[in-house]
């Protein structure tokens, strides 16, 4: 996998990991939640996917290195 | 309407000049000793598109270096600074208290992905299944390895965390979805425990992000 294939994975995995505390985490007001149930849905149907390729990437020996240093995103 | 970004303690500090959905200047609507920043808008975005999402987080970000932050779910719109005043006044011990809880602290994520079993050797390819009883005894066997590989992972990272929650499991393969809440200045350390957790098990991707602002503590039943 190259270097920037590699920032490119990187960036799809802080994106479900965005997702998920966006849209699932943080304080909830009780006022207008933008987002119906439905819109939530079809946007975790894409994290599967995601998190699936991700997945297969691994089972191909593709696994994601962990990153030096500083936690990525 | 209002969109709300996040609670924050120290309203008389300046807020940053950065924009937020749409381009919108950050507004404050203080009352006692908590601020709401918020953005004004006529048609807030309906969708969870992801520039928004990000444009979102990055309002979070930049308000987490210099105070304490509460982050709201992406979504949360008010009518007006009256609606937002009502909610600060009512809510105002709980937020407070939220707020000693995340101060100087962050959230990573940790997720694992995988099949590896714990000392790095393949497993047995199972056999067939002969009868719905063997079936369900070689699930059963296979979610008891994972949930031993979720420990062996989870339970050095939350020695090192001030608070954990782990998620249930969004897709086949994920073994570990978790959150954990640490001292910023643990950062290091606890990405140093992750990449030897990792060689450890070479088998499974061990995928770690943040700093994020601390979604998954601030949430229903997150001071309980």
């Amino acid at each position: 996998m190259s270097a920037r294939d590699e920032i490119g994975r990187q960036r799809e995995v802080a994106l479900v990991d965005l997702v998920d505390r966006l849209l699932a985490g943080g304080v909830v007001l009780g006022g207008d939640l933008t987002l119906s149930i439905a819109d939530v849905d079809l946007v975790y149907v894409g994290l599967r996917a995601l998190i699936t390729s991700v997945a297969t990437a691994e089972e191909k020996g593709l696994a994601i290195p962990p990153a030096q240093g500083q936690p990525f995103r | 309407m209002i969109w709300v970004y996040a609670i924050c303690d120290l309203p008389d500090l300046p807020l940053p000049r950065r924009r937020g959905l749409a381009q919108a200047p950050l507004a404050g609507i203080p009352e006692g000793g908590l601020v709401a920043v918020v953005t004004e808008h006529t048609n807030p975005p309906g969708e969870p598109a992801v520039d928004a999402l990000w444009a979102h987080e990055r309002v979070v970000e930049r308000l987490m270096a210099d105070r304490a932050v509460l982050p709201l779910r992406f979504g949360t719109k008010l009518p007006d600074a009256a609606a937002m005043r009502a909610v600060l006044q009512a809510r105002a011990g709980e937020f407070t208290a939220m707020l000693a809880r995340v101060r100087g602290r962050v959230e990573v994520s940790v997720r694992a992905i995988g099949s590896g079993s714990p000392n790095g050797a393949p497993e047995p390819e199972p056999a067939a299944p002969a009868s719905g009883r063997e079936y369900l005894l070689a699930k059963l066997a296979l979610d008891q390895r994972g949930e031993r590989q979720a420990a062996a992972l989870h339970e050095p990272l939350a020695a090192l965390a001030v608070a954990s929650r782990r998620g249930m499991p969004q897709a086949a393969g994920e073994v570990l979805r978790a959150s954990y809440l640490l001292e910023r200045a643990d950062l290091a350390r606890f990405r140093d425990a992750v990449a030897r957790l990792q060689r450890q098990l070479p088998e499974t991707a061990v995928l770690c992000t943040g700093p994020w602002p601390a979604y998954s503590f601030v949430g229903e039943g997150a001071i309980a």
